[in-house]
């Protein structure tokens, strides 16, 4: 998209990628399986939320 | 680095983007925060009841005389139809209408599936969460109130696409969670605005595409009904009720005999919108935890009992179905009703930090001449946004 021309450092997307991924399974997590599942989605849409928070009042 | 003019371009969209919906999205978020816990609030407020404990825990009543019950209480109206919640196996719902297609509901009674008392009767169309969920569904303007939330929820599509392009040549000199709070206010807020936004960002897309999905709720079903339940019921619209309608508890018991295994989650009572003036139509989900919220429809003829059709709903159904879970964040119990709320708070707080910015660069001059402190060489950028700004320098 925007990176060919411009020496992009990848680790600027690591942390969002990993984010977006962790979101994603804790969004689907819960709908396809009770239980073990809903853990999952707590935790990992649960690490959006800590990365914001410590990132923003430290 | 990504071209001048293209980072001009996508500035514009997330800029526009951004300016029409975000008084809405602000509206959406507020609203929406109390409703993610609308069925904890109704308990509490007392607008929906605990089932009593009773002694004998395995008893059945009769639907039929459910059914009964809440007709005699409104001899005047008709059963819409009985519906049944997974969480709650022990009571039936029963919703009537002023006849059994009307648009809105006259009474919904909860009544104990073992005893076959009645228990409650919801307050409709009342109460201080009513009236946020109006706000939150059509704004009081009715299905063009609705279809406009709709698009405001493109609007946010779009501006999540456009901020995540201008978030890597923004990050470029920057490490990941950068909030530089030497800098000044407008700096601090940029990054913060930054910073919640990636990280919030796939939940915030999926909650917002699948909010516009559901906008589409009627058309979705005005369309299903025109074709496919069209043709399961051979276009047999406007025939009279016939008069010798069978129980509704032989048509359940025929419904689930058709699909084994599964669970009911409404019955339409004839001449009702979701079937034809000479069916039942059952709606059943499945056991498992996905297929629960996916629908499988039973025609029974309301004369013979026969079951005449059964369908499975096509995709645009079904992906309406799937949308509305993962927009409500009520499928994983009260924990993910908690980080629903926790990450709702986080995208009011980009939306406000995002109109703060833009203001600032329109009331504050000073904001921008602060701005250009921190970004040597932007002096001649002027009135530009502190986000184009930083991007002319990072790419200077």
């Amino acid at each position: 998209m925007t990176g060919h021309r411009h020496p992009y450092r990848p680790r600027i997307w690591t942390a969002p990628i990993t984010l977006a991924v962790l979101s994603a399974i804790g969004l689907t997590a819960a709908l396809v399986a009770d239980g073990a599942g809903d853990v999952v989605a707590w935790l990992a849409l649960a690490a959006p939320i800590a990365v914001a928070a410590w990132h923003s009042l430290r | 680095m990504a071209s001048a003019q293209s980072i001009r371009a996508w500035s514009f969209v997330h800029k526009w983007t951004s300016l029409i919906a975000t008084l809405f999205l602000l509206m959406l978020c507020i609203t929406g925060l109390p409703l993610i816990f609308y069925h904890e609030i109704d308990h509490w407020r007392g607008a929906s009841v605990e089932l009593p404990e009773i002694e004998n825990a395995g008893a059945t009543a009769s639907l039929d005389r459910i059914v009964d019950t809440a007709r005699k209480r409104r001899p005047q109206d008709a059963v819409q139809y009985v519906a049944r919640d997974a969480e709650e196996p022990d009571a039936w719902y029963v919703g009537l209408g002023e006849t059994a297609d009307a648009p809105e509901l006259t009474a919904y009674y909860t009544f104990d599936a073992r005893t076959g008392e009645l228990l409650h009767e919801y307050p409709l169309n009342t109460g201080f969460m009513y009236v946020l969920w109006r706000l939150h569904y059509d704004m009081y303007a009715g299905l063009p109130g609705t279809l406009f939330l709709g698009f405001m929820g493109l609007m946010l599509v779009a501006s999540l696409v456009s901020g995540v392009v201008l978030y890597g040549p923004f990050m470029a000199k920057l490490s990941f969670g950068t909030v530089r709070r030497e800098r000044s206010a407008r700096t601090r807020w940029l990054d913060l605005h930054n910073l919640l936004g990636i990280a919030t960002l796939v939940w915030v897309l999926v909650v917002g595409a699948t909010g516009a999905v559901n906008t589409l709720a009627i058309p979705i079903f005005g369309q299903w009904q025109a074709t496919e339940l069209a043709a399961m019921t051979g276009g047999l619209g406007g025939e009279a009720i016939p008069a010798d309608e069978i129980s509704v508890e032989r048509a359940l018991a025929a419904a689930h005999r058709a699909v084994p295994g599964s669970d009911l989650s409404f019955i339409a009572f004839p001449g009702n919108d979701y079937t034809s003036p000479r069916h039942f139509a059952a709606f059943m989900q499945g056991a498992t935890p996905l297929t629960s919220k996916l629908l499988t429809p039973v025609l029974i003829d309301a004369r013979t009992g026969d079951v005449t059709a059964t369908g499975t709903m096509p995709w645009y159904v079904s992906a309406l179905l799937l949308s509305q879970p993962l927009h409500f964040g009520d499928y994983g119990g009260l924990p993910l009703k908690i980080v629903w709320a926790l990450l709702d708070v986080i995208a009011i707080v980009v939306l406000g930090s995002g109109v703060y910015l833009w203001l600032g660069k329109h009331a504050a001059p000073t904001g921008a001449r602060t701005r250009a402190t921190d970004t040597p060489g932007a002096d001649a950028i002027g009135r530009r946004t502190a986000l184009r700004a930083a991007l002319r320098a990072d790419s200077s």
